[in-house]
C-alpha cells in the first residue's frame, strides 16, 4: 500500500505508467558483456577454449599449479595454491604474495577456476585456503577495475560473474564475498560503482532471499552515484525500494541532489511513515543530509528533533554551506523559541563553528541540553582553551539545568572530551576537576563513582589513594 | 530521582479536575546501534601485480565510528495501565579510526589493521521508562495497571 501511494505521489500522476515502464529491459548483461558458457561454470573447472591457462604470465609459469590433461587445475593442487597465497599475506611476504597471487588471476580461466572451487566447498570452507581464494578475487576485482590485461575481464563482467556465485555459496562465504566486493577500492576509488548497479538489482529480483545481505553492495554504489550517472533506474530505484534502507539511499541521493523540490517532500512523507523502521529513517535521513540543498536539509533535520541522528548532523556539517545552514536555522528557531531538540540536533552538527559561538550557546541557550550539546560539540572536535573547564565549572554551579547551568554528570562528559582531545594546561584542568568531582563527598555516590571512571585511565597511580567513596577507600 | 520523575509525570497528565488518566502507553526498546562514515577502504595488504599498485584483504575502515546505546523511547505504543515516562540522558560517543600496521607478538610480522581511539562524548540521548500508573495515583475507574512488558522497560 505504501508502494503505491508513494508511485502515486512521484510524477503526479504518471508514476505508475514511469514504474512500468522503467522495468528492467536488460538482464544483469549489461549489453557486450561476455557470458561465462556453461562449461565454464560446470565443476569441475575447465579452462575456457581458447584460453592459455599462463598465458599473460609467461614469468610466472613456473608457480602454475599442476594442471589435468585439460589444462585445468587439479582442485587439490588449486586449493594448495590458494593456501599458499593466503599463507604469504598473513606472513606479510610480499615477493611470495605477488608470485602466488599472479599465478592465480593471470587468466580468466584461472578465475573460473577459483569461483568453481568456491562453490563446490562444504560449509565452514576449509581455510586457510579460502582466504587465499578471497584475496585472489579480490586481487582480479582491482585489475580489471584498473582495465589491466589480466585476468581478461571488463570490470562489468567480473562483478557479474561473482554475482551469479553468490546464491550458490555458503552463507557465511557470501558475506564474506560481499565485503570483499563492497570494500575494494582504486586508487580512482571504489571498485563497485553505478555501473553494476543492474547487476546487483538482477540479483535481488532473482533472489529476493538474498536482499539484506545485498545491502553493503546496493549502499556502496549509492555512494558512486554521481550527477551524470542520475537517470530513470534512479527513480524507479526510489519508487520500487521505497522499504529497503539499502535502496533508499541508494536513490534518493541522487534524485534530491537533480529534482529536490520533489524528491524531498517524498523523502519526509516515507519518513513519517515508518516510524518504527530505524534502519529506513536513518537511510532516509543520511540521503537528505548528503544531497539536498543544504538549507533544506537543515531544515528537516531539525523537525525529525531527534538525536538519533546525530551522525547525519555531522555529515551535513562537513558539506559547502552545511555549517552555515545549520546556524542560520538555529537562529531561526532560537528566535521563535522553539523546537529545542531540533536545535539540539543542530548544535551537534556545527563541528566547525568557532569556539566563542560554541561557548556562547552554552552559556545562553534557554535549553539546558542545547547546553550541554554545545560544549560537547566543542570539546569533542578537538583541543580546547583551559579555560573552558573554569566556564564548566561556573556552569554547574549555577545551580543546575533548571537555573541556566548543567548537570554535574553533564560536566562529566564534557571534561573527559577535554582529557581525550586537549594536550597541555586544559588536560591537566580536566584532570583537577574530575579529581574534585571523586573527593567531594556532598556528591551522590553515583557520581563520584561516575568521575573516578572516567579520570582514573588519567591519573598516576595513588593520586586519589585513600578518598573514600561510600565504604570503598580508592587505592 | 525516580519518584522525583513520578511525581512530575502525575502533574504532567493530570487534567485538572483532580482525576488522573492514565495514557496508556509504554515505552519501546531502541537496540543500540553503531554508524559508520567515512569509508576509508580496507586496510589491506599492499602489493603490485602486473604493474599494479594493489591493496588486498585487511579489514575494512570507516574513519569515524559513532556508538549510540540501546535506550527506550515513547512512540504511543499502546499498553493499558503504565506509561512512558523520561529517566535520563545516555551519552552518544565517537571513535576515530586508522589503518595502522600491528605487529604479531612473537613474530616480527606487521599486519595492517583498523586502529580506533575514543574521540569523544558527542552527544546525548533520551532514555524512557515504563512506569505503573497506579504508583503514581488512583487510575481512572476501569483502568487495571500491568507491570511492564517483559523486555519493554527498566
Amino acid at each position: 500500500m505504501k508502494r503505491t501511494r508513494l508511485a502515486g505521489a512521484a510524477a503526479g500522476g504518471g508514476a505508475v505508467v514511469l514504474v512500468a515502464a522503467l522495468a528492467l529491459r536488460a538482464g544483469c548483461d549489461g549489453g557486450g558483456a561476455r557470458q561465462p558458457s556453461a562449461p565454464e561454470l560446470r565443476a569441475p573447472p575447465a579452462a575456457a577454449p581458447g584460453v592459455d591457462a599462463a598465458a599473460g604470465a609467461p614469468a610466472l609459469r613456473s608457480a602454475a599449479a599442476p594442471a589435468d590433461e585439460a589444462g585445468a587445475t587439479v582442485p587439490a593442487a588449486l586449493a594448495e595454491r590458494l593456501a599458499r597465497a593466503a599463507r604469504a599475506v598473513e606472513s606479510g611476504d610480499r615477493a611470495a604474495a605477488e608470485l602466488e597471487l599472479a599465478g592465480l588471476v593471470a587468466t580468466r580461466a584461472r578465475v573460473l577456476e577459483i569461483l568453481a572451487w568456491l562453490r563446490q566447498q562444504p560449509a565452514p570452507p576449509p581455510e586457510p585456503a579460502t582466504s587465499g581464494a578471497l584475496l585472489a578475487l579480490q586481487a582480479g576485482l582491482l585489475l580489471a577495475a584498473q582495465d589491466s590485461a589480466q585476468p581478461g575481464f571488463s570490470s562489468l563482467e567480473f562483478v557479474e560473474l561473482v554475482l551469479r556465485e553468490l546464491a550458490l555459496l555458503d552463507p557465511g562465504l557470501r558475506r564474506r564475498l560481499i565485503a570483499l566486493l563492497a570494500g575494494a577500492r582504486t586508487a580512482a576509488g571504489p571498485a563497485l560503482d553505478a555501473r553494476h548497479l543492474r547487476c546487483v538489482l538482477e540479483l535481488r529480483r532473482t533472489h529476493p532471499e538474498l536482499a539484506e545481505e545485498l545491502g553493503p553492495l546496493l549502499e556502496q554504489i549509492g555512494s558512486a552515484l554521481g550527477g551524470s550517472a542520475r537517470d530513470q533506474d534512479l527513480r524507479r530505484l526510489f519508487l520500487e525500494g521505497e522499504d529497503d534502507p539499502a535502496l533508499v539511499k541508494a536513490a534518493l541521493a541522487s534524485l534530491l541532489a537533480s529534482e529536490p523540490q520533489l524528491f524531498l517532500a517524498l523523502a519526509e512523507e516515507l519518513f513519517a511513515l515508518n516510524k518504527d523502521d530505524a534502519r529506513l529513517r536513518s537511510a532516509i535521513v543520511q540521503a537528505i543530509v548528503s544531497a539536498a540543498p543544504v538549507d533544506d536539509a537543515a531544515a528537516m533535520l531539525a523537525r525529525t528533533g531527534s538525536v538519533q541522528f546525530l551522525t547525519q548532523a555531522h555529515v551535513l556539517g562537513t558539506r559547502p554551506g552545511g555549517l552555515e545552514a545549520l546556524a542560520r536555522e538555529y537562529d531561526r528557531l532560537l528566535q521563535a523559541d522553539g523546537n529545542a531538540r531540533g536545535r539540539e540536533l543542530l548544535v551537534a552538527g556545527m563541528l566547525a563553528e568557532s569556539e566563542p559561538v560554541l561557548r556562547g550557546i552554552a552559556r545562553l541557550d534557554p535549553d539546558p541540553q542545547v547546553r550541554v550539546q554545545s560544549l560537547l560539540t566543542l570539546s569533542a572536535r578537538g583541543a580546547v582553551e583551559a579555560s573552558l573547564i573554569d566556564e564548566l565549572r561556573a556552569l554547574r554551579a549555577s545551580g543546575g539545568p533548571a537555573q541556566g547551568g548543567i548537570s554535574t554528570l553533564s560536566s562529566m562528559w564534557v571534561a573527559e572530551n577535554v582529557l581525550a582531545r586537549s594536550p597541555g594546561a586544559a588536560r591537566d584542568a580536566a584532570r583537577e576537576y574530575l579529581s574534585e568531582l571523586v573527593r567531594d563527598a556532598s556528591l551522590p555516590e553515583s557520581e563520584r563513582w561516575e568521575a573516578w571512571r572516567r579520570v582514573r585511565a588519567w591519573l598516576a597511580p595513588g593520586a586519589l589513594r585513600g578518598v573514600t567513596i561510600g565504604t570503598q577507600v580508592l587505592p | 530521582m525516580l519518584l522525583a520523575s513520578l511525581s512530575l509525570a502525575l502533574v504532567a497528565f493530570d487534567s485538572g479536575g483532580g482525576a488522573t488518566h492514565c495514557p496508556d502507553v509504554k515505552a519501546c526498546l531502541t537496540d543500540a546501534r553503531v554508524d559508520r562514515q567515512n569509508s576509508l577502504g580496507n586496510c589491506g595488504f599492499g602489493l603490485s601485480l602486473f604493474g599494479l599498485d594493489l591493496s588486498l584483504g585487511g579489514p575494512e575502515c570507516f574513519g569515524t565510528v559513532y556508538t549510540y546505546p540501546a535506550h527506550e523511547i515513547c512512540h504511543g505504543h499502546a499498553n493499558p495501565g503504565t506509561l512512558c515516562l523520561y529517566e535520563q540522558r545516555l551519552v552518544i560517543t565517537a571513535e576515530k579510526c586508522e589503518c595502522s600496521r600491528a605487529t604479531l607478538l612473537g613474530t616480527g610480522i606487521f599486519l595492517p589493521e583498523c586502529e580506533c581511539e575514543f574521540a569523544g562524548n558527542v552527544g546525548t540521548l533520551e532514555d524512557f521508562q515504563t512506569a505503573n500508573c497506579a504508583s503514581l495515583g488512583q487510575p481512572e475507574p476501569g483502568v487495571r495497571p500491568t507491570p511492564p512488558a517483559a523486555g519493554g522497560a527498566r
